[in-house]
């Protein structure tokens, strides 16, 4: 009973994803990129299409640094150099 | 003495003499409250990623300097107050940076109709 998959998920047992992460992050692999809220094409990259911070699982950062690109991103949003969502309309 | 850098957005459309005296106000802000003033860099025009107080548009004015908390307090005071700053943000270094920030790629963010324009200026 306890071992049994929740109800939602009707479409069998979970399968295991063959995507294989990342395994280092790409500041700690090159330590000349700096992480810059004055940059907004390196941040761009781990910025959804909607505006949305890419989560960690997928970009594949180390905490430390993803903790820096989120307070960079929060930076660029404020000065406009960032988008807060998605691509805004312009009147 | 703590490191600062603001960035403040004033409208597009200002004459030289309306720049020349928000700079000349904002660098005298930092010498009366006995601050260090290192550096204003002007980014130029730039599209902003999204409208603020209805402008798609914005000046970008990138400022370096050393001072104490009352300097900063004043500062973002003054900036308040104007009309023609639509944003700003300070931020306190931890340590200084390098290499400056080259002025952020131009020719990524300004619109193509300005593009197209600057050719014709160069032929003529």
């Amino acid at each position: 009973m306890s071992d049994e998959r929740t109800p939602q998920r009707s479409s069998g047992p979970r399968k295991k994803r063959p995507f294989q992460r990342r395994k280092v992050c790409r500041f700690c692999a090159d330590k000349q990129v700096s992480i810059d809220y004055k940059d907004p094409r390196t941040l761009r990259y781990f910025v959804s299409e909607r505006g949305k911070i890419i989560p960690r699982r997928i970009s594949g950062n180390c905490s430390k640094h993803q903790r820096e690109i989120t307070e960079a991103i929060k930076r660029a949003r404020n000065i406009a150099l960032l988008p807060i969502a998605g691509t805004h309309v312009m009147p | 003495m703590r490191m600062y850098e603001t960035i403040f957005i004033v409208q597009p459309d200002l004459g030289e003499d309306e720049t020349k005296g928000l700079t000349a106000k904002v660098q005298e802000v930092i010498a009366s409250m006995k601050g260090d003033f290192k550096r204003l860099e002007d980014w130029g025009a730039r599209k902003l990623a999204y409208p603020i107080n209805k402008f798609t548009r914005g000046r970008y004015y990138f400022l370096r300097f050393d001072g104490d908390a009352p300097l900063i307090a004043e500062l973002e005071r003054r900036l308040r107050l104007d009309d023609k700053v639509l944003r700003y943000q300070s931020v306190k270094l931890e340590k200084e940076l390098a290499a400056p920030v080259a002025a952020p790629p131009k020719a990524a963010v300004e619109e193509p109709a300005e593009e197209a324009a600057e050719p014709q200026a160069e032929i003529e």
